[in-house]
Parts: C-alpha cells; structure tokens; sequence
C-alpha cells in the first residue's frame, strides 16, 4: 500500500532522513514512536507531500512521487494530490476550519473536491458524526467545541474523503489529559472494526501497544527498531530503544 | 456628544477671537515703510501674463501686474515681495494679514467690497470667448446652452455664464487646464478674461477667438478693509502712472493696450456696491443647502466607484504579489510601492492632465474614479496580504490534505477568513479614501469640497459654509467608523483561531 525506498531529506544544513526505507501492507495499523525531532512527524508529512525530500521515492498504492524537482513539475504536483485523496490526514493541531460550521467542515471537500451531491454528503456526514458521538454539535462552530471534539470532527473530516489509508500525526499532543482517551478511542474503532490502513505518530505507549500491529522507532531520522509491539515494549533488540522507552516511561 | 460640543464652541471661540485682534488698527501703511517692502499676493500657477515665472529663468517673476507692482513700489518708496497664493482664496488670505494687497486679475464686483477695498482700477477687461478652430456651431453667448464651457472659479466669467442659463459650467482653479480640456475635446468652448485668452489662446493654432469682446469690468487692487490710508496711497501711485502714460507702456509692451484703457482716467468710484453686498451676507444660510448635498452625494458615488475598483483591483494585486509567476509576482510589487510611494495628487494629475499626451483622454469622472481606486488598491492589497499570512499554515494544509488544489484552497478556505481579518482595515480605508475624494476637485470635478469652495469664493462666507461642509463630511464618516468598530469588536481573536483550546 504504502513503500518509501530510500528517502534522503535534509532541512538546509540538518540532515534528517539519510536512505530511509519503509513497507506498509494493506490494512495494517502502523504506529512511529521515537524523542521529539526523530522524524515521525516529517516522515507523515512527506507521504502526502507537504513536506519535500531531496531524493528517492514514496509510492503509495500505484502513484510514485519522487524526490528530485519536486514542486517544479504539473505532473509531480498532480501525483501528490491523487495520493492525498486516497490518504486521509489528521493533525496535531487540529486545523479545523473556523469560518465553517461543523457540518460545513465535513462536506466542503466531499462536495467540492469528489463532486459529491448535496444530500449524499449530508446523509454521510451525519452518520460519521453519529459514529464519533457528535451529531448534537453538527451546526456548531470549532471554537464552540473542546479540543477533544475538534480532534474528532477533525478525523471525521478526513474520513468524509474515502481514504484508503489515514495518517495520524500526533493526534492528542495539544489536547488536556482528561480529552486525549475519547479521541484515541475513536481512533481505536477505526483501525479495529474499519480495517483502514493506518499510521500513527503518537507519545502514547499504551495505546501503541494495543493499537498497532507493527511498530517503528525512530531516532534522529533512522528507523532503529521494527517489529511486533509486545517484543518491542518488553524486550527491545536494541540499547537506543531501551534508553528511549526506559527514559520516556519514567517521565509520566 | 456634550464632550463634542464642548470642543466645536471652543474652537469657533477661538477662531472668532482670534481673528479679532492684529488688523483692526490702522498702521500697515506705516509698517510698510518701517520695514521698507510692501507684501503682494498673487497666483504665479498658470499666471501668465499678469505674473508668472520667466520660461528662460523659473527664478525670475515677470508679467504685467509686476511691471505695475514694482512702478507703484518706486513710487512708494519701498521694496515689493511677492507672496505665492491660491488665486480663488487670494482675498481671505488678505483677510487674515498673509499680505499687504491682493492683485491678480482680480475683478471689481459688489460682493469683494463688502469684504475689501479695491484701488481704483488698473485695467479695463473684457470676457472673450474661446472655442476649437473647426467649430461652426458656436458663434456667441447664446450658443453655449447645453455646452461645456471651462472657466475660472470665482471669476466674473463664471457669473456671466450662470446668467445665461442652461450651459454646463466647469470650473477650474487654474487658467492653463481649461484651453488644454478645450483643445482635447473635454470642452466646447472656454471664456475668460481677455488678458488670459491672449496669451494662452491666441498663440494656439487649435483654437480661435469668436464673438465680440463681452462685458467690461475692472480689475483692481485689493486692500484690508480697515487699511484705508494704504488704499489713498495706493490710488495716488496710480493715478500718476495713469496720467503720465507709464501703465499705458507696460500694456504696450504686453500686447494689452486697447483704447478701452482711456477711460481708466475718467474713472469715479462709486461705493453703490455696499447694499448688494449687504444683502448676499445676509442670504440664509439654507439656501445654499441643496447644492451642498447634491455635492455631498456626487461625493459618496464617488467614493463607493472608487472603492469597487479597490476592493477588486486590490485582491489580484495581492494574489499576484503573494502566489503569482515571477514578472507578474515583480509587477504588482512595483505597482503597489509606485502608487504607495508617490501622492495621490500627483497620480491624479498624470492620469487627466499626462494621459491624454498618449492619446487616453478621460472625462473628469472617470479619471477621478480610476485616479482614486487604483491609488487605494495598492492599500487594500497591503492588507489582503496582511489577511493572508495571519492565518495559520495549518489550514492550507489542511485544504490541501483533503485533496484540494492550491487554487481552490486560497478561493474557499484561506481567502473568506483573510477577508475578515483585513475587514476593519478597509473600513477604515473607506472613511480614508471618502475624504481624499476633496482631492479630487483639481482635475474639474464638483464634489463637495468643490462645491464649497465654489459657493465661499462668491460669497466670502468661508467660515460658516466651511463648518457646514465640514459638518456634512463628519455626518457621512462617523457612520463608517462605527461600522468599522462594530466590525473589529466581532472579529476577536476567539473566532479566529480554529484550533484554539478552549
């Protein structure tokens, strides 16, 4: 479904990615944990390429984008939108949009990008909004909504699109403690009954030990451990994923 | 209010008490020869030939009211200097003590005694009426109904026109404008005194002189009321020039010399003027009210017109300055510093009086409206831009990870919160932008300050109709600002912030 092969990125000087490669399988929940400025968070984004890498290549289902002249070229650009409508994305920061309602945030695209009839994207919007428990706040506003909320309108929104594949990236770091379990569990729903393939970029070690059916860790833009959660958690192949995770686990 | 009101009383008490003092007491002439030179206000903008810079040395004042000034100064015993002045606000200026005498040209009329006293005359004028070579149709006065005719405001010419009745009258404050509108087309006909059209028209091979010289009238120098043994002074320097024939010399010399000027020695003042005059002081205020508000309103299409053009003009400067290929990206960039960078004044100028050098000849209303929405574009662009980078990167990304184009992301996400945000800036652009519209009475556009001025000139009632005017102006903007207010207070940055934690 999705194969990056030998990513190179490098942000001016910093060099980040340096012959990175990755497989996801169809279906599969994948989950990217490592310290901040691992590379996760860039590694998402460059999948549905709002950030640009230097060379190599990500394929997602049959659209290959590659790394040399990125931006430059019509075809590159119309390539990245195919992948971005079959690849759903949610952000740490939400992103909702404020001058739309709840409602409007969810068919905007639907409507205007998949050309979509009026009454099938309300039909579909209301019943996303039923299955995350928010069809009462469907004329609100995002800042009449807790941040819990607007995470989860924000992943409705992203799943109003049919994709294929949705990515997460860091989906409850700005939220408050007591909002960060509603909208894991919406996430949760999605991968266990939906099948979606999914990658996270989480800080949530539960929830990565339940969620994921492989993990990645990453560390200064190198994957340095791959595999099965309950190996990785209880007993890691390598010292920089003990150190991690020994020095992660004590913070909290 | 009561605040308002309290600040209005205390400036019109000022105003009145300071005007109070300094003049009222009858020394000037003795000032005069105490400081050796004598303050003349004159117009030098388009002046020829009664008094203007030399062409071969823009340092030098020549014409022939400065040949007059400097045989009076002889006679007097003093220096002359010469003070620059609006010509149609010559006499409030004399008023207020900016010179000694006024002399441009100015005509002898009942409504100026009552406000000053005039020498006894200097020159005997005509009103000579001016029209392109190939016109057949116009032949004298009458043919003028229904035509445009350029002349100057305030000037004697303008009351001989409004008599006629019927003919479009614009108005000008200068006396180059209208023959260079007439030769363009923008006029039919031009009438003005006849010094005036024998140095700028009859040179002209575009245009010709019709009709037999009109009207006599007087031009006189004009003195402060109270400065009576200044004008006994002035009189006496005059008549000896008279009778000696030296004046009749500098006519000579200027091409101005006809047998009309004999009866400059037959003269006898009459002071008849006073009661006329009495009764335009005491016109009601009121009566010149309609034409206030049909100036006011032509002020607010104005200002709406131009705003359009703003509004839309403004957006693609901005797109093109923020997301266009690169010339187009260079373009609006020097169009927005160019128009940001240089006065509106002097846009307007190069747009009515410049274009039509290549060939583009604009009506008055169209170079006001392009002069003004194209000058606030490079405003409002500056402020969509502002819009633009307050909202958070997020939600282009946003857009663009539900599989929206760059375009559309910008059209249906970016561009109606952008909008909000740059919402109060152009309201306040507006009130702005409704102001500067007064400018816009030096390409021959009747607005209202145009209007006002128009209407004072005749009247010398500057004061009262200028509060009025004033007073109108506020009425129009003070709705704006509390829009733009009301604007500001609703958009707090709660509503902004998509992702705001609440």
């Amino acid at each position: 479904m999705i194969r990056i092969k030998n990513l190179y990125k490098s942000f001016n000087e910093h060099k980040l990615f340096s012959g990175l490669s990755l497989e996801i399988k169809k279906g599969e929940a994948v989950v990217f944990i490592g310290p901040s400025g691992s590379g996760k968070s860039t590694l998402l984004r460059c999948i549905n390429g709002l950030e640009t890498f230097q060379e190599g290549e990500i394929t997602v289902k049959d659209i290959t984008i590659h790394g040399t002249n990125r931006g430059l070229k019509k075809i590159e650009e119309e390539a990245i939108r195919r992948i971005r409508l079959s690849v759903g994305m949610v952000f740490q920061q939400f992103n909702l949009f404020p001058h739309m309602t709840v409602l409007q945030n969810i068919v905007e695209a639907p409507i205007h990008v998949l050309k979509m009839s009026k009454d099938e994207a309300y039909d579909m919007a209301i019943s996303l909004l039923k299955r995350i428990n928010m069809e009462h706040k469907i004329n609100s506003y995002p800042h009449e909504l807790s941040g819990g909320q607007q995470q989860r309108v924000a992943i409705a929104r992203a799943l109003a699109m049919k994709p294929e594949a949705m990515l997460f990236d860091e989906p409850t770091s700005a939220l408050d403690p007591e909002m960060v379990g509603e909208v894991l569990s919406v996430i949760k729903d999605l991968v266990n009954q939906g099948g979606m393939t999914t990658i996270i970029a989480t800080h949530e070690m539960d929830f990565a030990k339940d969620v994921a059916d492989k993990i990645f860790v990453l560390d200064n833009g190198e994957i340095i451990e791959e595999g099965d959660p309950e190996k990785i958690f209880s007993n890691p192949n390598t010292e920089r994923t003990r150190n991690f995770l020994s020095r992660f686990l004590k913070k909290f | 209010m009561r605040k308002l009101s309290l600040i209005i009383f205390t400036l019109i008490f000022l105003i009145i008490v300071g005007s109070e003092h300094s003049y009222s007491d009858n020394h000037t002439l003795k000032k005069i020869k105490e400081r050796g030179y004598l303050l003349w206000g004159t117009d030098l903008e388009g002046g020829a030939p009664y008094a203007f810079p030399d062409p071969e040395n823009q340092n030098n004042i020549i014409g022939f009211e400065i040949d007059l000034a400097e045989a009076i100064g002889r006679k007097l015993g003093v220096k002359i200097k010469y003070v620059q002045n609006a010509w149609d606000s010559l006499i409030p200026s004399l008023e207020r003590g900016d010179f000694d005498v006024a002399v441009n040209g100015i005509e002898i009329t009942d409504e100026r005694k009552k406000r000053v006293l005039f020498s006894i005359p200097y020159y005997i004028y005509s009103e000579q009426l001016v029209v392109r070579h190939d016109n057949e149709n116009i032949k004298n006065l009458e043919d003028l109904k229904n035509k445009k005719v350029g002349t100057l405001q305030g000037a004697v010419a303008q009351e001989i026109l409004e008599k006629i009745g019927g003919v479009k009258i614009k108005h000008y404050s200068g006396v180059v404008e209208p023959y260079e509108d007439l030769v363009l087309g923008r006029l039919d006909a031009v009438f003005l005194d006849y010094p005036i059209a024998a140095y700028y028209a009859k040179p002209n091979p575009k245009l010709k002189f019709v009709g037999p010289l009109i009207a006599e009238g007087y031009y006189g120098i004009a003195i402060r009321k109270e400065d009576k043994e200044l004008k006994k002074e002035i009189d006496r320097a005059l008549k000896h020039l008279i009778d000696t024939g030296e004046l009749k010399k500098i006519y000579e010399k200027w091409g101005l010399w006809n047998e009309k000027q004999e009866k400059l020695k037959e003269y006898k003042e009459t002071i008849e003027g006073e009661q006329i005059v009495e009764t335009v002081r005491y016109t009601p205020i009121y009566s010149f009210l309609p034409a206030l508000i049909k100036g006011a309103l032509i002020t607010i299409g104005l200002s709406i017109a131009s705003m359009a053009i703003a509004i839309f003009v403004g957006l693609f400067l901005c797109l093109g300055k923020l997301y266009g290929v690169r010339p187009i990206r260079a373009f609006c960039n020097i169009y927005i510093e160019f128009f940001r960078g240089t006065p509106l004044l002097i846009q307007l100028y190069i747009i009515y009086y410049g274009l039509p050098n290549i060939g583009i000849t604009l009506n008055p209303l169209t170079a006001a409206i392009i002069g003004l929405g194209l000058n606030y574009a490079s405003y409002e662009a500056e402020l969509y831009r502002a819009g633009i980078m307050a909202i958070p990167k997020g939600q282009m990304e946003a857009a663009l990870s539900l599989g929206m184009t760059k375009k559309m992301a910008l059209r249906r996400i970016i561009l109606p919160q952008a909008i909000k945000i740059a919402l109060p800036g152009v309201t306040n652009d507006f009130i702005a932008l409704f102001k500067d519209t007064s400018l816009v009475s030096v390409i021959a556009m009747v607005e209202l300050t145009k209007t006002y001025t128009i209407i004072a000139a005749n009247t010398l009632r500057y004061f009262e109709l200028g509060l009025i005017v004033a007073f109108l102006y506020f009425g129009m903007s003070y709705p704006l600002s509390l829009i733009a207010k009301k604007l500001e207070e609703k958009i707090s940055p709660i509503n902004l912030k998509g992702g705001a934690h609440v």
